[in-house]
């Protein structure tokens, strides 16, 4: 009949370390599923005699499956089912009834109580080997796809970790702040998978003070990796931080050879010179960052084309020129802000660039006179509904307060 | 993304819709394959239906550049609009792709 389907596929998963429970008064029942298991190949076996055994049993020889009579004196299989499924340690635990009653409504209450599968006596035995070897098999499948959960999740908390680490502390970011007479803030929430999102400062001299964003295509260890690996890169290439073109196209030269084809990086480099009050910087790609008034007016996007990083051999990148004045602020971020579903308000689905301002508008209102991003994050993760993140989110807020140039013209 | 392909008077068309994002890394192996045993000169990607793309659905252009290039294909990227076109744009993907209004 159908090809495509075939239960009775062995995949022959050996059964030599499982263990098995039988429950069972009747002492000639347990001589003969001892004889099936033992021809099933299952490796372990323990015995109970009533309901109580059965109990005590579940705690001290943790069994990976039970077969449970129903008949018995004492606590009878169904009380024995109701107390281990009132018990999250054995809610997934795989319980075969064996019983002698055999109609309709009997075996719905058994499974009613908890049984996962149900054998009627007098017991078959290929039907028992068959229903044993089948719930094993889930079970070990089971354990094995939790374990190798466990590990990827485990994978991916290291690599979230260490792209963190990557960033610079909130403490560093004041001091470098008070520095240059700046006010700065960043925001960074890794997404579930692990983006491929870097950001950082190069301080150049006493005026000037480099800030770059950098976002890896795709997700996943590999993108946490390659930033890794980036951030190499950036302590190789420090002899082209004072000159932003020359930067990047010195990095774009690093990442082509080495990352795999598809993948590439975006990225901003600005040089803030906080004398001359202007930010000369280059750019491959990136969301476009804006500059604006610490007021919410005058806000304008950067110019931020280019072509990616790592894409084309011999890309050269060229500097564009732009006034940080006092009163003025520079917001970078990466794409996850950009698109991030918001139907109900956009309509379309994504936040995209004017809902960014908007976005931006709001905080800057709100926050008075503090950073705005904990003021615009509160109002973005309402607006995506608290929902997990597909991609790294990264901001950073770099204000020119008017009161430096005060100072300076004492 | 749903996409179409199919050969016309000598000339390959692939038509993509919806958005191309992470997520059909698999889908968008299968129409490079396709292209890749294609045995004619010209090859029109059709983007008018294609609403969004994100940078890993960038990527997938670049590799389909790559496969393109590698057989002396003539490849256009035709009709990008609105996110799609300023994604093309902001990342000046018409430096080495041929992209047609």
């Amino acid at each position: 009949m159908s090809e495509y389907f075939s239960p009775a596929a062995p995949v022959h998963i050996s059964l030599e370390d499982t263990r098995v429970l039988v429950v069972d008064d009747n002492e000639d029942s347990r001589l003969v599923i001892r004889a099936f298991l033992d021809a099933a190949g299952v490796g372990n076996m323990d015995f109970a005699i009533d309901g109580a055994g059965c109990l005590e049993k579940l705690e001290v020889y943790k069994p990976d499956l039970v077969l449970l009579d129903l008949m018995m004196p004492g606590m009878d299989g169904f009380e024995v089912l109701r107390r281990m499924r009132g018990d999250p340690r054995y809610e997934w635990l795989p319980v075969i009834v064996e019983t002698g009653l055999d109609s309709a409504s009997n075996r719905a209450k058994a499974f009613a109580a908890g049984a996962t599968d149900l054998i009627c006596k007098p017991v078959n035995g290929t039907e028992l080997i068959a229903r044993v070897r089948t719930h094993l098999e889930k079970t070990l499948l089971r354990k094995e796809l939790e374990a190798s959960r466990a590990s990827h999740r485990e994978a991916v908390r290291v690599a979230q970790k260490l792209q963190e680490s990557l960033l610079p502390p909130a403490g560093r970011l004041n001091t470098v702040a008070k520095v240059y007479g700046l006010e700065m803030d960043s925001y960074f929430e890794p997404s579930e998978a692990v983006g491929g999102d870097l950001w950082g400062l190069h301080l150049i001299d006493e005026n000037r003070l480099g800030v770059y964003a950098v976002d890896f295509s795709g997700h996943g260890v590999g993108a946490a990796f390659n930033s890794f690996q980036f951030n190499a890169q950036l302590a190789d290439s420090q002899m082209f931080r004072e000159d932003p073109a020359a930067y990047l196209t010195r990095l774009n030269q690093l990442l082509h050879p080495v990352l795999q084809r598809g993948v590439f990086a975006t990225m901003f480099y600005g040089v803030i010179d906080c004398d001359k009050n202007n930010i000369t910087y280059a750019a491959a790609g990136i969301t476009r960052p804006v500059l604006g008034g610490r007021n919410g007016e005058d806000l304008t996007f950067l110019d931020s084309s280019g072509v990616p990083l790592g894409i084309l051999p011999d890309t050269h990148y060229e500097n564009r020129e732009a006034s940080f004045d006092p009163g003025t602020f520079l917001f970078l971020y990466s794409d996850a802000l950009l698109e991030t579903s918001a139907e109900k308000e956009t309509g379309n689905g994504m936040i995209g660039e004017q809902g960014v301002v908007g976005l931006l508008k709001d905080a800057l209102a709100l926050a008075d006179d503090q950073p705005p991003l904990d003021a615009m994050m509160g109002a973005f993760f309402e607006m995506n509904q608290w929902q997990q993140l597909e991609d790294d989110l990264t901001a950073v807020w770099i204000f020119n307060p008017v009161k430096k140039k005060a100072v300076n013209d004492e | 993304m749903e996409y179409l392909v199919h050969d016309d008077e000598g000339t390959k068309e692939v038509i993509l819709k919806g958005q191309l994002t992470f997520a059909d890394h698999e889908s968008f192996g299968n129409i490079i394959e396709n292209v890749r045993s294609y045995d004619g000169k010209e090859c029109i990607v059709d983007l008018e239906n294609l609403e969004r793309v994100d940078s890993a659905g960038l990527g997938m252009f670049v590799l389909l550049r790559d496969m393109a290039n590698s057989k002396q294909l003539n490849m256009t990227f035709r009709k990008p609009r609105g996110q799609v076109m300023r994604m093309l744009e902001i990342s000046e993907f018409h430096t080495f792709l041929t992209i047609e209004p």
